[in-house]
């Protein structure tokens, strides 16, 4: 009967055009997510004309020989400043902002962009970093050393270093930005998982109650079975979505070739790929797997109580409430984990089971001890019975009251009758 | 067939059943009335292993209560909901196998099912798509699809227009007369009349009265008597009181009540040199009045 049931759920769910309309746009929106600040950063700004008042005469031609190196195109005004801001007038509406510098800027002097409105920041920005380029120019130039522009090239070094455990001095140790992004990456899968199934099991029961069809279920299938049942077939639709989302999300990024500014770490996207073939990620995805099943059944079975107490979304707040702060207060405590693995928060988060299953795995690419591990497993399968035990009961014994209100004594009271 | 022996439940404050005995025999058509909030809904629940007892067992054909067995029995609950956006073949099939039975004996017994109700066509609409009545004799179709031995209909008739009532009713007593037990739990004590040979009713939690409908009615005879003739009687004899009169067309239509200890020959008797006896009729109770009755009574 069990697995009629998880057929039948699992079945009504795959062949849901939503199911397939999230597991094909998903991915897409990731990598959109991912590539749209790279996008936008691409997308040149519109050539800006600058007029150059320069009382000092010292800096309007260098600016001018730097016309193309930017959006900015300089260009010495005709008049001076006073006669061409006569009255507060701009002098031409092709003119984007006006720069004034009333004498040596190494001598105390003022330089000041005018705009016809504030000047935005794009413009002050590369206006200002191309001054202080040619005042630095001329800087380095009245000191009257040979090759000083090459030393100071050659000063700005910048040292790579890498990381490694100290027992995986010879093998492939993931970077610390890599091991960063891979636990988050997994920490946020398994919340997103667990918020949206698990919600997925509540509206589910709420459904069949509210529809009264849970009565002519039950009356063929125990009610813990059918509940069962539909929790398992609901893990294996979002198990059947991650996969296809990996599936699709990898052979977009094959065909896209994207490049490696949108993955925050120097080795970019080689890196992680190379860290996805390795050895060390066969052990880490198992334990993806097993804290993604374990705190998805946690949560799961008690989101499907909640539902069982209730015919409507609206009604079950309150209970709802208690359930998601821990899931919400992981992902924060996770991502604090995913750069402070050994912090004291992290360490009792991972191993507390409501916020075991997201924390942990944000420590897990480190390296954890091994008794904190089997500890968290551990505390993690007992609290996933007795969720399940609480479960059924408020499952079995709310089911079939159409009609009350949830409220937290009959919650109590349904744990507490046979 | 079905046998309940001194079934109790208590809900938290509340005593739903008490010490409930109930006899069903194989083939039988078993009404289970009472007042709203009775227990009745709770002790169909348990018969159907929805809901376990405190005390007590129940047991089909000499067999406790197992998932086989509970698998293998009819269920229409009162509450009636299918899956709005489900097909009506793939959920008579999917509910039909939760009960045991292959895909295809499921689809098969759903297309003749379908000619019979003249529903032929609806197999591939969607719940939601189906008036509520449509909806509701979908429902009753699923649950005698797979034949069961024993059917426990709760309120089957509710809802219905009086068309598709008579088609429920003749589709109950055709399968009754092939030798389907069924436990009919209705208020509707004209279609118990019809259709029940035993009933049980219960009252704030206990069975009240049990037993064959007719031996009931006859145990709740008001003595009362419908007698037609041409002739106006002029005087009644002894012991007979008069209930009413009225005469239509030259034929006169009396309703007598007689002494209690006075037999019907007695009556007879009495009444021959009075008048020409045209007929002489037992008015017995209905089961509606006897419920009414017997509630009030205990009330």
């Amino acid at each position: 009967m069990l697995s009629l049931i998880i057929r039948h759920e699992y079945l009504t769910r795959v062949r849901k055009l939503s199911f397939w309309l999230v597991a094909l746009l998903t991915p897409l929106a990731f990598v959109a997510i991912a590539a749209l600040p790279t996008l936008i950063m691409s997308i040149g700004g519109s050539n800006r004309l600058v007029l150059i008042c320069d009382e000092s005469g010292l800096y309007a031609d260098s600016l001018m020989l730097m016309n193309g190196q930017s959006e900015c195109t300089y260009a010495r005004a005709t008049e001076p400043f006073a006669a061409l801001t006569l009255h507060n007038t701009w002098p031409d509406d092709d003119v984007d902002a006006i720069l004034h510098i009333d004498r040596d800027l190494t001598l105390g002097g003022q330089a000041v962009l005018y705009g016809q409105k504030q000047p935005d920041m794009n413009i002050k920005t590369t206006v200002g970093s191309q001054l202080s380029e040619v005042v630095r120019g001329q800087r380095l130039a009245a000191y009257d050393l040979p090759q000083v522009g090459q030393i100071i090239r050659d000063s700005r070094l910048q040292v790579d270093l890498a990381t490694r455990r100290i027992d995986q001095q010879q093998s492939e140790g993931y970077e610390s930005e890599i091991a960063t992004l891979l636990s988050l990456l997994m920490s946020i899968i398994i919340y997103m998982f667990i918020f949206l199934y698990g919600n997925q099991v509540m509206t589910s029961v709420m459904e069949e109650k509210q529809t009264r069809v849970v009565e002519t279920i039950v009356s063929c299938v125990r009610p813990t079975d059918l509940m069962a049942g539909k929790i398992i077939a609901i893990g294996l639709t979002g198990l059947t979505q991650i996969a296809l989302w990996l599936l699709l999300g990898g052979s977009l990024i094959g065909v896209l070739n994207l490049s490696g500014s949108l993955i925050p770490s120097s080795g970019g996207l080689h890196a992680l790929i190379s860290l996805l073939t390795g050895s060390q990620f066969a052990g880490l995805t198992a334990l993806f797997l097993l804290f993604f099943i374990l705190g998805y059944i946690i949560y799961a079975s008690l989101l499907g109580a909640v539902g069982s107490l209730f015919e409507n979304q609206q009604e079950s707040q309150q209970f709802m409430i208690p359930i998601m702060i821990p899931i919400l207060f992981s992902m924060y405590a996770a991502m604090y984990a995913s750069s402070n693995p050994d912090a004291a928060l992290s360490v009792w988060c991972s191993i507390i089971p409501l916020t075991s299953p997201i924390v942990m795995l944000a420590r897990a690419v480190y390296g954890v001890d091994t008794w904190q591990l089997v500890l968290c497993i551990a505390l993690l399968c007992l609290t996933a019975w007795g969720s399940v035990w609480v479960a059924g009961r408020i499952y079995r014994n709310n089911i079939l009251n159409y009609g009350k209100k949830g409220s937290w004594k009959r919650l109590l009271d349904s744990i507490r009758s046979r | 067939m079905l046998n309940i022996s001194h079934i109790s439940k208590q809900y938290a404050n509340h005593q739903a059943l008490t010490d409930i005995c109930l006899h069903v025999n194989r083939g039988g058509m078993h009404g289970l009335l009472g007042p709203n909030g009775a227990g009745k809904t709770t002790l169909i629940r348990i018969i159907n292993g929805i809901i376990s007892s405190d005390s007590g067992s129940v047991s089909i054909e000499g067999q406790p209560l197992s998932p086989q067995i509970i698998r293998s029995l009819g269920y229409l609950p009162e509450e009636r909901g299918l899956y709005r956006k489900m097909r009506v073949a793939d959920q008579a099939v999917y509910l039909a196998r939760l009960r045991g039975m292959s895909r295809a004996d499921a689809q098969r017994e759903l297309t003749w099912w379908m000619r019979r109700f003249d529903m032929t066509g609806w197999e591939n609409k969607r719940i939601d798509q189906l008036s509520k009545g449509m909806a509701q004799k979908v429902q009753f179709v699923i649950s005698i699809l797979h034949r069961p031995s024993l059917v426990i209909l709760d309120e089957p008739f509710s809802g219905f227009d009086p068309i598709n009532v008579e088609e429920i009713r003749q589709a109950i007593t055709d399968l009754n007369r092939e030798g389907t037990t069924f436990i009919l739990s209705t208020h509707d004590m004209s279609q118990v009349e019809q259709l029940c040979t035993t009933i049980s009713l219960i009252h704030r939690s206990r069975i009240v009265l049990d037993g064959r409908i007719d031996d009931i009615r006859r145990q709740h005879a008001t003595h009362r008597f419908r007698l037609r003739c041409p002739d106006e009687i002029r005087a009644l004899p002894q012991g007979v009181s008069l209930s009413a009169h009225h005469q239509d067309r030259g034929v006169h239509t009396y309703e007598l009540q007689k002494a209690p200890e006075m037999t019907h020959n007695q009556l007879i008797e009495l009444l021959l040199p009075t008048c020409t006896i045209l007929s002489f009729e037992e008015i017995m109770p209905g089961m509606h009045d006897i419920f009414i009755q017997t509630v009030a009574d205990l009330s």
